[in-house]
């Protein structure tokens, strides 16, 4: 059979955005979420637009590690996979609670809620007496045992942030030949720093203008701080590619080194 | 001798234990001078809940006054408890002190239990000290909390703390 002579293409028709559809599910109440997210999606943002608190993290499975915020979810994880939203267990005392006094601070911080306005609502009431023995016996007439049903109450689309993070943060940029600079500040629960960050094809060098000492000297990275002239310190940070990067990964260890503070003290 | 309760009156989450679980509790939380967490599960019937199984956490912060469990175990433990077919019915932890009055909740532990239950979880608060009192608590959730078994008392003029005898 003779062979016919195809026509060649000179137009590639442009390939459309594939999206991928991944299930989340909430560890502490079993239920879940469809979600379709686009190319460049993080796991941050994945959490953040699914309604998950701040402190939530993704878990891909029982053995795994948590995802980190800036992963993008799009490449690490399969068509149809489902990964886990939870939330590490917090217990603890706050300073306010060991004073102990039954009577209202006048004065209080704005995280601070008092105990007693939120255990004993009216309706959270226990009337109940402990039953002594001869101890009950709950007569229950079916009592299959049922597999958890995998419902999922609702569909989300995650769409990837259009700004850059440096952008958002209200940083700004200039540019030279070999160089970016980037101005703007840092922000944490409780302080914010002026920071500069010069970002060549190599690497970011990170500095920070007056940083709170006393509160980083906690941060097992405070051995990367290096104080220069006029107030400004530069910060060597290891595997920071861009500026946004360098800003969340300052961010961090604020956030962090404000948290060891808190544990410190009290 | 046979009680039965009727399914339907429990118009709000009723939490069951009995004290021999809760003395279990006890004994495993206050092990040494340092807080310890860990999530409670059980069987459910409807919207009975039975505290029946202790789900240890592995801490990242330990101390007298703290427990932070590690991102991993917390969400491993969850995990686990779901793919058994159960979900979370509690959470446990120690605090230091002795008597009904140390096991009053602080702000932080409100504040986890209400990330909890914002979600929806149906999760009860449980706060042990070493001498064996046992405080239950909910900051958004209104609940029932029945102590089934012998060697448990309820604390005088407080009706959410129970006292069991190790």
């Amino acid at each position: 059979m003779k062979q016919q002579n195809l026509p060649v293409l000179y137009q590639v028709p442009a390939t459309p955005i594939v999206m991928k559809n991944i299930l989340i599910a909430d560890a502490a109440t079993g239920s879940h979420m469809q979600v379709t997210i686009h190319p460049g999606t993080t796991a941050g943002q994945v959490l953040s637009q699914a309604g998950f608190n701040q402190d939530f993290v993704l878990t891909r499975n029982r053995d795994g590690e948590s995802i980190p915020m800036d992963e993008n979810l799009y490449e690490s994880v399969p068509d149809g996979a489902k990964v886990w939203a939870s939330t590490p267990v917090d217990f603890g005392r706050d300073y306010l609670s060991d004073l102990d006094t039954g009577d209202e601070p006048e004065q209080l911080p704005e995280f601070y809620v008092p105990p007693f306005k939120y255990y004993s609502p009216p309706f959270a009431k226990v009337s109940v007496p402990p039953i002594k023995s001869p101890a009950p016996i709950i007569d229950v007439r079916v009592a299959t045992s049922r597999p958890a049903a995998r419902r999922v109450i609702r569909h989300i689309e995650v769409k990837p942030a259009q700004l850059p993070y440096w952008q958002e943060k209200g940083w700004t940029r200039s540019r030279d030949t070999f160089t970016t600079v980037y101005v703007g500040y840092f922000h944490s629960p409780r302080h914010k720093v002026r920071g500069e960050i010069d970002e060549n094809v190599f690497s970011c060098k990170i500095s920070v203008h007056n940083p709170p000492e006393h509160v980083l000297r906690h941060h097992p990275t405070w051995g990367c701080f290096h104080r220069r002239a006029n107030g400004w310190w530069e910060i060597h940070h290891h595997g920071c590619p861009n500026a946004s990067s360098a800003i969340v990964q300052v961010e961090r260890t604020l956030n962090e080194a404000e948290e060891l503070d808190h544990e410190n003290l009290y | 001798m046979k009680t039965s309760i009727n399914l339907n009156v429990a118009h709000c989450p009723m939490f069951i234990a009995d004290s021999w679980f809760l003395r279990d509790c006890v004994t495993h939380h206050t092990p040494l001078q340092d807080e310890v967490g860990s999530y409670i599960t059980g069987q459910r019937l409807g919207n009975i809940f039975v505290l029946s199984r202790i789900c240890a956490v592995d801490a990242q912060v330990q101390s007298p006054v703290r427990f932070i469990g590690t991102t991993q175990s917390s969400a491993s433990k969850l995990i686990e408890i779901l793919e058994n077919g159960n979900k979370l019915h509690a959470t446990f932890h120690s605090h230091p002190g002795r008597g009904a009055g140390a096991t009053n909740p602080s702000g932080i532990d409100i504040r986890y239990m209400a990330k909890l239950q914002e979600r929806g979880a149906k999760v009860l608060g449980l706060i042990c000290t070493r001498d064996g009192y046992v405080r239950a608590y909910s900051p958004l959730m209104p609940f029932l909390f029945i102590v089934q078994g012998n060697g448990v008392e309820s604390v005088e003029g407080d009706d959410c703390a129970y006292k069991i005898q190790l």
